[in-house]
């Protein structure tokens, strides 16, 4: 199978609409964001949608006049990297509304410098596993049954009896993993 | 009345070698003033892991409501269209405007004898009955 046709594959995945939970949506997220001034967290373990929401959250917060700028921070980084990074936010101000994939990465110390330098910016979220930091405005949670319902539809077919849960025990829930165990099994 | 954006490739060819010309026209109606309208030759990838794309010529238009415009491009030596199991590299024309998510596109194929390569691994017949069968999940 060419990696273009799998079902699994990244673009795919990145294209799936993010599931709120019962009873909220994309408006409520904001009004929590605004309620916190515009500066908050979302929580959530690996592969649990962080990334998601903060990408199609991106064309809403433009719809508000804001202007996303993205900085994502990942465990291989090179120190001159991050630096760089961290450096570019100092730069920001508004209508710039920090977004900050990875916020765990950061030393309190790089953290402490971070906020002050982001003073300026119309608005800061960011993503962590633990709350702290800033107010959490959204937990994100990997499901069984989300597992289960995005299956279906990437790939148009359920998982057979009993492999869901294996899967998800399997990767811990990270639902990333998931898929791309399931790529490779779809890739044969 | 929603955007409405088009490519039309002469004679709607959409396999070529390197150094033929990609000829063609785009067409589009916004229902909003424009930044920019652009048609962009490039490339992306598809598969497992983060997705590459790659610019590499474009043709500008004045950003009209309104409007079609011509283009041509030359077809890169390099890199091929190729699919394997992990990753396959598609080229495509697309018709860009700013702000905003318009984007049409057409998928090209770009390669030796104007066809993607392709990388898929044979597999030996005493080891296949060892591998997952594709589609079983």
């Amino acid at each position: 199978l060419k990696a273009r046709d799998n079902p699994f594959a990244s673009h795919r995945i990145e294209a799936l609409a993010y599931r709120f939970a019962a009873g909220d949506d994309w408006e409520k997220l904001l009004a929590r964001l605004q309620a916190v001034n515009w500066r908050g967290a979302i929580i959530g373990a690996h592969g649990s949608g962080k990334t998601t929401v903060l990408t199609q959250l991106e064309p809403l917060l433009i719809a508000r006049g804001f202007q996303p700028r993205r900085v994502t921070l990942r465990a291989p980084d090179q120190p001159a990297e991050r630096q760089q990074a961290l450096a570019s936010i100092s730069t920001m101000k508004a209508p710039d509304f920090l977004i900050l994939d990875g916020a765990e990465m950061l030393t309190t110390r790089q953290w402490l410098s971070l906020q002050s330098g982001a003073t300026a910016c119309a608005g800061c979220l960011i993503t962590q596993h633990r709350t702290g930091r800033l107010p959490t405005v959204l937990h994100c949670e990997g499901t069984l049954m989300l597992l289960e319902e995005l299956v279906q539809e990437l790939c148009d077919a359920s998982l057979p009896e009993g492999e869901a849960p294996r899967l998800f025990a399997r990767h811990h829930g990270n639902l990333r993993e998931c898929f791309a165990e399931l790529y490779d099994r779809w890739a044969g | 009345v929603a955007d409405s954006l088009r490519i039309i490739l002469d004679d709607k060819r959409t396999t070529f070698r390197a150094g033929e010309d990609i000829r063609g026209r785009a067409e589009w109606s916004l229902d909003a003033p424009a930044k920019s309208v652009a048609v962009h030759l490039c490339w992306f990838t598809r598969g497992k892991g983060t997705t590459d794309t790659e610019v590499v010529q474009q043709r500008t238009f004045e950003p009209a409501p309104t409007g079609q415009g011509t283009f041509s491009f030359r077809a890169p030596d390099q890199p091929y269209s190729f699919s394997g199991q992990l990753i396959s590299l598609i080229w495509a024309v697309e018709l860009v405007v700013d702000p905003g998510d318009h984007c049409e596109r057409v998928e090209l194929i770009i390669g030796p004898d104007a066809a993607e390569i392709e990388l898929l691994a044979t597999v030996p017949d005493e080891k296949a009955g060892a591998l997952p069968a594709p589609r079983v999940i």
